[in-house]
């Protein structure tokens, strides 16, 4: 992407949502028609003509006259420079103030920030619409002097705001860098912060014209901010009130015209807020995952006696294939390692198989559970799997247990859930259940919430909230990599331990080539999105059969030759969307040939002695010639 | 990892950084002691050498270098750059020590500000240097680039644009654009893939080899570090543990803890990790012994070998043999114990392993 | 956890007599001669002077505000200019009016709102699209349009109830209801769209998070992700946007009060406006503000006991 578009980024995003754009244009009219009030009015405001008084719109008055004969059209533009002025006032004080005030309390912090804050509450306290009031009384009711009181008031939103998002700012790596150089915190704040700030500040920039306009119109409807007969949109609604009943019409164009602006102003941050999002979720947050779109394939049967098995499962999101044509099998009581780097659809492929994907992606291919086919079956008995069938576990446990609820809570939920037990019986279950992951005080675990634990017991905990229901398979999705490595060695004896107590099979996905070798008995190696291995472990590590295991192992440092660079793999893995059509790894392969890059490559068994290892690699001649070669020299 | 051979010692030739009784504690709240992340740390890098601190989550490792690098404060001893002290320095001072000091930080995600092009980026550090003009400074972030392997073209492109590997070289590049005498690098390669990691570990090689930069390479994975360091400095809880050249304290651990450190390191290859796992279980055990009143051995809640007199006061660093030293009581014991049980990960069958996967560079006969 | 209540309930109360001290200075330092300007300003200098020496105007500030800052604390919150009657007397009576209407309003947007917002959640995709859209014209339309459109519809046309004026509940409960419903919809109709699009926001976080996917893929039920644990920790912040409504809700009410004649301290602080009647202004500062803070120690309250982390902050 290139600078200048990056630039404009945000007013592309911007444009492709119908509604903002259209606001934005509304906005624009009414503001031009307001400031050329003057000149395009077709009679002043203050002209009363008794011959037609309170009419509905005509040709001479397209949206009619009030009770003094005066044309509403005109009165409404006029009016609207009072209007649009004032909130431009409080808009513009608030901005300024609330920015400077916001940017040093979040960037700098500390007692600055404090007292900075305790104020704000202070002024958030303060019933404002009083203090308007005053300030009318005591200004013989200037609209100036209103807007700027009110700009003063809304400070602390403008504050909030802009200090919540440089206090986020803050603890970036970035400013450290920064830092580090010496910049000083002025320039750090003008360069750095503020260039990452300024989204959720115009949004609510945004949101505060549009309540700036309601408190406003409301003022004018009370005669304060504004002396008769001047127009204002809001004054004009108290006078519509007056004709209500010979007149009712009168009540549209005046409310209307303040509705219409402020949902225009409300629309308008919708839209900047969707263009200015810089997190990688960009459409809202989904709530329960749908049904997934399987499309209907020839479902082929399962691999005999297979627990959880997967044949040809392909992922796409919007048309982009993210993983393709993945197949593997878990027997009971067998661990099945998958994997890959970044890039690789491990992660992917485990949400397809928990069927927790998103509505957005389109499933082919089919995943057996005991024999049931799990993806096209109805919801109930996808549901009746969760839990009791396949259980799950994922990488961080801080975030993967419920901070507001107890540890007996969360995990009694699921021991109800799965095993209908109450009271007494449930209690000791749960307490059963943490002593079978290790912890010591199981008790006294129950009773603490998430954030009281240390990450190897949460980590437990979660073994534990995922063993419930005793399941049959568990997809341990990553399960060491967030923990110390002297904690990771436990987790590891842990799932041994339970994998031979209950019989149950284990899927683990990691990137970690030694947490393979020390928990699973097969390996599935994924690269940009396929299956490129799979085989028995030992297999796989003595022989590997497809030049990129080979350089994965290599690139290891753990057996590196000090004084020596490491093995690289020169290159960097294709993204979905840009996969070429043959080998995806024959660009980085040392064995490629013209033959890799021209079609699709199958996945074929390897002849060897192992007799169930696969690599979707046509060179594997020349690859295990070059192993072996080098092991008789 | 570089020619230099001798000089570990602070009575070589002046040490390009000299750490002494580094403490660092922060505030925990009203009417609470303050926490100890750093207590009492030495630390010497000579020139051209990589030193690498070692330690798990909580060790203080981070806290060591945000202190040399002046992004936490320093609660008392002196940190030394060239003789110069340098503790708490900030403002102009900061701008100045940027000539010799810089950082490459670990998240390859947010350690460039995403609303800045990184032409910006990798020249912010030149803004130190006033007197450069625009195509000067120019010409120096293109240079920069060029020698981590980035196209200068693509130098006005946003970080968006550019994979965790390029932007961690692009990181690179802005540490390097003055040429500095000692960059931190705080766990800079670990949030990357293996086969990125090989990458950008053997830039950082090949550049050290070039300017005889010197490393502070903060990193908990102790693959990684026996691989580039010259020497070694294990933290636990805020202490160090044990001290010296990387190849001995790798293979012949001497703390009991740096041995549970090893020892829990899985190895890709499956005999000899099932052989490991029973080092593992041995390694770290629960014991009733812990310091109290911030006085005692912070391992002795986990070590095999704990006993009373372990917490009864601090066990000193002792150097017992040459460049090696060890904070531990009971030395004799864990010496004679590391021999027998293989814990180093050169257990693994090495010479083999890296025939069998084509270790040099997997190029085809 | 009863240490930080502790202390909130300490702040409320520098709360509770910093902010009228802040409104008494705005007022006494604005320039402005108010003893000119309730005799207009044809009225003489001897005239004027003699006003300001009875009001005590011309006494210095800060002896005015020990005065009243004394006062206060025995419940004396001055005279009206205007009536010379006691604040307390004038105020008391429509306190009562006041707290029906804004209570009123904060039950109906918090139970319709969040309700709105739940079901919003369980449903589809265009049950969100039209949240926004019912959210985004809720609070577009002033509540004083509204306010009058519903007597036109309801009072005039169709005659179903009260346009304006206030029946006290001991008078006769059932006239008391009706006499409310037209002024608390106009009040809280944008506070229920306001509600419901946080409350569905919040939730659809809360139900996109880690833990709800752990919980899913571990045979939790929707429903219980739902109504237990998205419920609960979005609860949270949308308690805390109940209390920011509220405070909205305070400022609208004046002009509702206004538009369906409540006898209420809204009204009262429109009429001693125009009439530069600032003690009673003054008065009205105090009681909004002990309503106001009154509510913040209740969200704290509650804030606290539903997240855990925060008992021990």
């Amino acid at each position: 992407m290139s600078s200048v578009s990056q630039r404009f980024r945000v007013l592309r995003q911007y444009l492709r949502r119908p509604l903002a754009v259209v606001a934005a244009a509304f906005l624009l009219v009414i503001i031009v028609a307001v400031a050329l009030a003057k000149v395009i009015a077709p009679y002043s405001p203050l002209e009363q003509d008794y011959s037609a008084v309170l009419s509905g719109p005509t040709g001479a008055h397209p949206l009619g006259t009030d009770q003094l004969g005066r044309d509403v059209l005109s009165r409404l533009l006029v009016g609207g420079q009072v209007t649009l002025v004032g909130i431009a006032e409080a808009v513009v004080v608030a901005v300024v103030i609330g920015i400077v005030v916001g940017l040093v309390a979040g960037y700098l912090g500390g007692p600055l920030d404090t007292v900075l804050s305790r104020l704000t509450e202070l002024v958030m306290a303060i019933p404002g619409i009083v203090v308007l009031l005053m300030t009318y009384a005591l200004t013989a009711n200037n609209p100036h002097a209103g807007m700027l009181v009110l700009g003063l008031l809304s400070v602390p939103t403008i504050f909030r705001v802009t200090r919540g998002a440089a206090a986020a700012v803050r603890g970036e790596t970035f400013i450290s860098a920064s830092r580090v150089v010496g910049i000083g915190r002025i320039a750090i704040m003008a360069r750095h912060v503020l260039p990452n700030v300024w989204g959720p500040i115009i949004v609510n920039t945004a949101v505060l014209a549009a309540v700036t306009l309601g408190i406003q119109g409301g003022l004018n409807y009370l005669a304060l901010g504004v002396n008769p007969p001047a127009p204002s949109w809001g004054g004009m609604v108290a006078e519509a009130q007056t004709a209500l009943q010979q007149q009712p019409w009168l009540m549209v164009p005046s409310g209307l015209v303040i509705a219409l602006t402020i949902a225009a102003f409300l629309l308008i941050a919708d839209g900047l807020r969707d263009a200015t999002d810089t997190s990688s979720a960009q459409s809202a947050p989904v709530a329960a995952p749908r049904a997934t779109n399987v499309v209907d394939e020839a479902v082929t049967t399962p691999p005999e006696g297979a627990l959880l098995a997967a044949s040809g499962l392909s992922v796409a999101f919007g048309g982009t294939t993210v993983v393709r044509e993945v197949a593997f099998a878990v027997q009971p009581g067998e661990t099945v390692g998958i994997v890959g780097e970044s890039g690789s659809g491990k992660t992917v492929t485990a949400s397809a198989i928990l069927d927790s994907l998103d509505g957005s992606a389109a499933v082919t291919g089919s995943v057996w559970f005991e024999g049931v086919e799990l993806l096209r079956a109805p919801k109930a008995v996808r549901r009746a799997t969760r839990g009791s069938g396949i259980a799950y576990i994922s990488q961080d446990p801080m975030v993967a247990l419920d901070p507001s609820f107890t540890v007996q809570s969360q995990l009694g939920e699921l021991v109800r859930r799965h095993h209908g037990l109450r009271g007494a019986a449930q209690r000791a279950r749960v307490l059963r259940l943490l002593g079978q992951v290790g912890l010591p005080e199981p008790g006294a675990i129950a009773r603490r919430h998430p954030h009281q634990l240390s990450g190897g017991m949460a980590q437990r905990v979660s073994i534990a909230m995922a063993l419930a229901g005793d399941p049959k398979v568990l997809i341990a999705d990553e399960p060491t990599t967030a923990l110390d490595v002297t904690i990771q060695g436990e987790i590891l004896d842990l799932l041994r331990r339970l994998r031979d107590e209950t019989g149950m099979g284990i899927v683990i996905i990691t990137h970690d080539l030694g947490v393979i070798a020390d928990l699973a008995d097969r390996v599935v190696v994924m690269y940009a999105g396929e299956v490129v291995e799979q085989g028995a472990v030992g297999t796989l590590f003595a022989e590997p059969g497809h030049p990129y295991t080979r350089a994965l192992l290599a690139a290891n440092p753990i057996a590196s030759e000090r004084g020596k660079p490491l093995v690289s793999i020169p290159g960097s893995v294709p993204r979905p969307g840009s996969w070429p059509t043959g080998c995806h790894f024959a660009a980085r392969c040392p064995f490629a040939t013209d033959a890799c890059t021209r079609a699709p490559i199958p996945l074929a068994p390897v002849p060897d002695a192992s007799g169930d290892h696969a690599s979707r690699c046509i060179r594997i001649d020349a690859v295990l010639a070059d192993s072996t070669d080098r092991r008789v020299a | 990892m570089s020619a230099m051979t001798s000089a570990t010692s602070s009575e070589s030739a002046q040490a390009v950084l000299d750490v002494r009784d580094l403490v660092v504690s922060y505030p925990q709240g009203l009417g609470r002691p303050r926490l100890r992340a750093v207590q009492g740390v030495d630390l010497t890098v000579g020139r051209g050498e990589t030193v690498s601190i070692v330690g798990e989550s909580g060790s203080g490792k981070s806290t060591i270098g945000g202190a040399i690098l002046g992004l936490n404060p320093v609660e008392s001893g002196s940190i030394r750059l060239d003789g110069e002290e340098i503790a708490g320095a900030t403002g102009r001072r900061r701008r100045a020590l940027s000539a010799r000091l810089q950082a490459v930080f670990q998240d390859p995600f947010s350690s460039l500000d995403p609303a800045r092009t990184i032409r910006d980026s990798v020249g912010e550090p030149l803004r130190a240097e006033p007197d450069l003009t625009a195509a000067q400074v120019r010409e120096r972030v293109d240079e920069a680039l060029r020698r981590v392997g980035v196209d200068p073209s693509l130098a006005d492109r946003y970080p968006a644009s550019f994979s965790g590997g390029q932007r961690q070289r692009i990181s690179i590049a802005r540490a390097l654009v003055r040429r500095p005498e000692l960059v931190v690098c705080d766990e800079a390669v670990s949030a990357l893939d293996v086969s990125v990691q090989a990458q950008v570990l053997n830039l950082l090689d090949e550049l050290q080899e070039e300017a005889g930069t010197s490393y502070v390479f903060i990193s908990h994975n102790m693959a990684v570090v026996r691989h580039i360091s010259d020497r070694i400095v294990v933290l636990y809880r805020g202490r160090v543990m044990e001290e010296g050249p990387a190849e001995e304290v790798s293979d012949r651990p001497a703390h009991p803890y740096t041995r549970s450190l090893l020892a829990a390191v899985p190895v890709p290859d499956v005999v000899a990790q099932r052989a490991r796992r029973a080092a593992r279980t041995a390694a770290t055990v629960r014991t009733e012994f812990a310091p109290e009143g911030g006085v005692g051995c912070p391992f002795a809640p986990r070590c095999p070998l704990a006993t009373a007199a372990c917490v009864g006061k601090d066990p000193p660093l002792i150097e017992f043999a040459p460049g090696r030293k060890a904070a531990c009581i009971r030395l004799d014991e864990t010496l004679a114990a590391g021999r027998q049980e293989g814990v180093a990960l050169q257990t693994l069958d090495a010479d083999s392993w890296r025939v069998a996967v084509g270790g040099e560079r997997g190029a085809p006969a | 956890m009863i240490k930080t209540l502790g202390l909130r309930l300490l702040a409320s109360l520098v709360l509770l007599i910093a902010v009228p001290t802040v409104t008494f200075w705005l007022q006494a330092v604005t320039p402005g001669n108010v003893a000119q300007q309730i005799l207009g300003i044809g009225a003489s200098k001897e005239a004027v002077a003699q006003l300001n020496h009875q009001l005590g105007l011309d006494r210095p500030v800060w002896q005015r505000y020990l005065d009243w800052l004394g006062g206060f604390f025995h419940g004396d919150l001055g005279h009206s200019y205007v009536t010379g009657d006691s604040v307390a007397n004038t105020l008391g009576g429509r306190v009562g009016v006041s707290l029906s209407l804004i209570i009123g309003a904060l039950v109906v947007f918090s139970i319709v709102g969040v309700l709105l917002g739940i079901l919003s959640t369980s449903g589809n995709r265009v049950w969100g699209r039209v949240i926004d859209v019912v959210s985004t014209a809720g609070i577009a339309i002033p509540n004083f349009w509204l306010g009058v459109l519903l007597i036109g519809v309801f009072a005039v046309q169709l005659n179903l109830l009260p346009a304006t004026g206030y029946v006290p509940p001991e008078q006769d409960a059932g006239a008391w209801i009706a006499s409310l419903v037209l002024p608390v919809v106009a009040l809280a109709f944008a506070g229920i769209t306001g509600v419901a699009k946080q409350t569905r926001d919040q939730m659809l976080v809360s139900l996109a998070s880690p833990y709800a996917r752990s919980l899913r893929a571990n045979g939790a039920s929707e429903a219980s992700l739902i109504f237990r644990h998205a419920l609960r920790n979005a609860s949270g912040p949308i308690i805390t946007v109940l209390g920011l409504i509220f405070v909205g809700a305070l400022s609208g009410s004046v002009v509702v009060e206004n538009i369906f004649v409540l006898p209420g301290l809204g009204s009262q602080a429109v009429l001693s406006t125009t009439q530069r009647d600032l003690p009673v202004i003054q008065g009205i500062a105090v009681y909004f503000t002990i309503i106001v803070v009154v509510v913040n120690v209740v969200i704290d309250v509650v804030n606290t006991i539903l997240n855990p982390k925060a008992r021990t902050a």
